[in-house]
């Protein structure tokens, strides 16, 4: 099959099949990576752009990373002491960034909506790397990569996704994914912490997460924002760890084969234990690692052609 | 439009050639690797290092290797070429490495290959051996071994199809379809 | 002037007959079904058009004084003319705000020199609109406003709004309030529901604007001051004012022409221009708020006019902000209303003439002799595209920009002298 998509903004636009592309040719590109020469020079002369509105170490630095290795050039603007503080919109700021003919934006935005926004703007590649609540393409892709490359296929796997669903785009993004390619997602969260009209999402929900434990393939872990405790959508941490926190007695609950996940960056004793994070059912380096491997692969399908018809 | 260019039985023939070139010029097997570039090339390989094995005794490690991000054409192209796994489960540092390819042209897919190889570590040497030539260079490229020379009208592709053992060549079909 | 030949709507008889129309001295001399016979010089055509009263739009927002690069008080009267809108209620969210007697006087002279429809100002319930201390009304009143309220946001404490209403009722002036509860409101910025959150924005419920509905239904049952409540959009609130109704309390309402029409669906691309307080709802609201107007439940149709300059609605959908201008396209409105949801004309003529002439204790919104002669050609069958050439609003921001109407407005005629003609 063909990728012809100009950009990438979410989950929801893929077909089982573009996701099951993207998984395969990621192992090729994860392989670079374990060379001595970390480098091929498929996209060489290319530029790419990454515009960080919204502070962020992990997801720019393997955006960063993964367009070296394919020898593109890139530059990272990120908000502090930019124009962007200075009042410039977004969409002007753009433009600027275009009128130097990048092949390639990366953006990462605090509100939804504005990388779609730019995908129809710019004749550039637009990758969406995080936009408000809406989705986070990148990241769901390399959650659904590390499951297939332990699991071997994601048909049939329980995911559980715990946490403050209600802000996390991590999560709609898996939702799409995973569904799409026939897992089953469980959402777990308090009440205040559910979307509204989460019913009519395709997973089931749950309000407490002892239960859901024991059947799930891969139990994932979202990070919960202490800006969230000031908002009062939860008393106070011990509550929020004891109710929704997975700690040891949860992760002996596992069933043979589980492993644990998270995006990352953690709150190390909120959602998550020392126990949790570094037992041996954690895939979370794998993720970091497998995201090189997956943004690879989205640069090389969207620049490796003279131009990808959308 | 395929036909068919060449029988099963001139392919062995040609498979059994090069194996007693290579033979012949290699003394000692103790270094030496394969090569094979996807994914004709990977089938002429499987082939030599059967008949190596059975002729010389000699187990020769064999590795896969996809040229895609190595192409000197990708901004060329419409849509991005397919990628596929390298597949090298072994040093080249200092080895002597048969590159094996089905059919020489222009020469630009070596060229991708040699480099990815270099990127992989520094062979002591590097020898290429091709199934068919079928001229119309664009590089300094040259074979070291060769089973034959074809001439082919430009337009026309040769392609190597496989049977169900994904090793034994079936058929040489050339078809009027340019990629 | 004479005018002839044409359909003459009267909402105050509730009847519709081809006739002339005779207008002397700014007024309504006299009007003659069937034709009054004989030629007159300069007499206005009207064969073929609908006439009816000069529309009255009791929710608009003029910017005047403060943000004039969004609209100003000469301008948004162009919009209303070429409208057929012959009257507007402007809201006191100005800057400063219409909270003392000296905004409202400038903002009445101004109109008299200038506008060129007539302009009701409204004044603030409280000082600053801050709803910590009562404005002037008595003063204000004395300076010329219709009616009171704190649009833009609601009077935060209960026992404030009940002051409010009955220092309003101790002047007589009707109270029209907007419901929207700011901590149920939050962060939001379209309905919330499932869409909301597919689109990754923050969600208004519908109990946002319930709970502040059921609050002033309930003061205004206690106190006996009625109420008006403005754009209503959600089929509980809807349901809350009927029940109120029942029970006798004197609360009537508007709606948009928007929420009539459109629903959150619209809001799908980040369209800025579908973004305004309260946010287009579901289509069960919608139905609800078109059964509520055939009912009689809805009293009034009012655009809730909110112009915003290009460069402030061109932002992320988090960050542009709510409200988007009607007055061109209140008519139009009507007409779908009439054609595409069957909906009686008359009737509908009713909520934007004589229903809010009546809840804001003013003239006009009839042709009867003696009334003003606030008159309104209208073509009915004519098609026109809303382009933006053809916004005369200083702001462009509407859902319906590039739109094909059927109906437009070819002559408006205030105090017997024709302000616009196409």
């Amino acid at each position: 099959m063909k990728w012809a998509h100009k950009d990438l903004i979410g989950i929801q636009e893929l077909t089982a099949g573009e996701i099951g592309h993207i998984l395969d040719m990621a192992s090729s590109f994860k392989e670079i990576s374990k060379r001595d020469i970390k480098k091929v020079p498929t996209l060489r002369g290319k530029t790419v752009v990454l515009l960080f509105y919204e502070a962020s170490t992990r997801t720019r630095l393997s955006f960063e990373i993964a367009a070296k290795r394919l020898s593109a050039d890139t530059t990272a603007l990120s908000q502090a002491g930019s124009s962007f503080s200075k009042g410039e919109t977004i969409m002007d700021a753009a433009s600027n960034v275009m009128a130097m003919a990048p092949d390639c934006i990366v953006i990462r935005y605090p509100h939804a909506g504005i990388p779609r926004k730019m995908a129809e703007l710019l004749p550039c590649s637009v990758i969406n790397a995080g936009d408000g609540y809406h989705e986070h393409p990148t990241q769901a892709l390399l959650d659904m990569y590390s499951l297939k490359e332990r699991f071997g296929s994601l048909k049939g796997l329980n995911v559980a996704i715990v946490g403050d669903i209600m802000h996390s785009r991590v999560a709609r993004s898996n939702v799409y994914g995973l569904t799409r390619m026939g897992a089953r997602v469980t959402l777990v969260a308090p009440k205040t912490l559910l979307p509204p009209g989460v019913e009519t999402w395709n997973a089931r929900v749950s309000t407490e997460l002892d239960p859901v434990i024991p059947s799930a393939d891969a139990v994932m872990m979202l990070r919960v924002q202490m800006e969230r405790l000031n908002e009062r959508f939860f008393p106070d941490i011990r509550e929020y760890s004891t109710f929704y926190g997975l700690n040891r007695k949860r992760v002996e609950a596992m069933k043979d084969g589980a492993v644990i996940m998270h995006p990352g960056p953690m709150n190390r004793g909120v959602e998550i234990t020392h126990d949790a994070a570094d037992s041996a059912r954690s895939i979370i380096l794998d993720q970091v690692e497998n995201g090189v491997a997956i943004r690879m692969t989205l640069l090389y399908l969207s620049l490796g052609g003279a131009a990808n018809v959308d | 439009m395929r036909e068919k260019a060449i029988s099963q039985r001139e392919i062995r023939d040609l498979l059994n050639e090069l194996a007693t070139k290579l033979m012949q010029d290699i003394a000692s097997w103790e270094d030496v690797v394969f090569i094979g570039v996807r994914s004709g090339g990977v089938l002429v390989a499987r082939n030599i290092v059967k008949l190596i094995e059975e002729r010389a005794g000699k187990r020769i490690p064999l590795g896969t290797l996809d040229i895609g991000l190595y192409r000197d054409d990708l901004s060329k192209r419409l849509f991005y070429p397919e990628v596929r796994r390298t597949d090298i489960p072994f040093s080249v540092e200092g080895k002597r490495v048969v590159l094996i390819d089905d059919v020489l042209n222009t020469g630009r897919s070596v060229r991708a290959a040699i480099d990815h190889i270099v990127d992989l570590g520094r062979p002591r040497r590097i020898y290429l051996m091709v199934l068919f030539d079928r001229g119309g260079r664009e590089l300094p490229i040259q074979p070291d071994f060769v089973g034959r020379q074809v001439d082919i009208p430009e337009e026309k592709v040769l392609k190597l199809e496989a049977g169900k053992d994904e090793t034994t060549i079936r058929d040489v079909i050339l078809s009027g379809v340019k990629k | 002037m004479w005018i002839n030949g044409g359909t003459i709507f009267d909402p105050s008889s509730g009847t519709a007959r081809v006739g002339d129309i005779q207008v002397k001295d700014g007024l309504i001399e006299g009007v003659h079904p069937g034709g009054a016979g004989g030629a007159r010089a300069g007499a206005v055509d009207a064969k073929g058009l609908w006439v009816l009263p000069g529309l009255i739009d009791m929710h608009v927002h003029l910017r005047d004084p403060g943000f004039e690069y969004k609209e100003d008080i000469v301008s948004g009267s162009r919009a209303a003319a070429a409208g057929g809108v012959t009257a507007m209620a402007c809201m006191p969210n100005t800057d400063p705000v219409n909270d003392n007697p000296s905004v409202t006087r400038y903002i009445v002279q101004k109109a008299a020199e200038r506008a060129l429809v007539r302009v009701l100002p409204v004044g603030a319930l409280t000082k600053g609109l801050k709803g910590t201390e009562l404005a002037e009304m008595g003063l204000m009143k004395e300076a010329g406003i219709v009616a009171v309220s704190d649009d833009g946001k609601s009077v935060e404490s209960a026992a404030m709004m009940r002051r409010a209403l009955e220092y309003a009722a101790t002047f007589g002036l009707p109270v029209i309030t907007h419901c929207q509860d700011r901590g149920l409101s939050g962060e939001g910025v379209m309905n919330e529901g499932a869409l909301s959150s597919r689109l990754g924005l923050g969600g208004i419920p519908a109990a946002c604007e319930d709970v502040v509905v059921a609050r002033d239904v309930l003061l205004s049952g206690y106190t006996g001051v009625p109420v008006h409540i403005t754009h209503l959009s959600t089929k509980t609130g809807l349901d809350i004012v009927r029940q109120a109704r029942k029970s006798g309390v004197k609360v009537t309402c508007d709606a948009t022409p928007h929420h009539l029409l459109l629903t959150e669906e619209r809001t799908g691309g980040y369209d800025t221009d579908a973004k305004m307080y309260p946010p287009l709802r579901t289509e069960e609201d919608r139905r609800a708020l078109v059964k509520g107007l055939k009912s009689g439940v809805i009293d009034c149709i009012a655009t809730d006019h909110a112009p915003h300059a290009k460069d402030e609605k061109d932002l992320d959908f988090d960050l542009a902000p709510f409200g988007i201008i009607g007055l061109q396209t209140l008519l139009p409105a009507l007409m779908l209303l009439h054609r595409e949801h069957a909906l009686d004309f008359m009737d509908l003529l009713k909520k934007v003439t004589v229903n809010p002439a009546g809840i804001l204790k003013v003239e006009g919104g009839t042709l009867s002799p003696g009334a003003r002669a606030d008159i309104v050609l209208f073509d009915p069958g004519k098609e026109w595209v809303l382009n933006e050439g053809a916004v005369l609003s200083k702001s462009k921001n509407t859902p319906f920009l590039g739109m094909k109407f059927t109906g437009m407005v070819v002559r408006t005629i205030v105090a017997g002298r024709t302000v616009f003609a196409a």
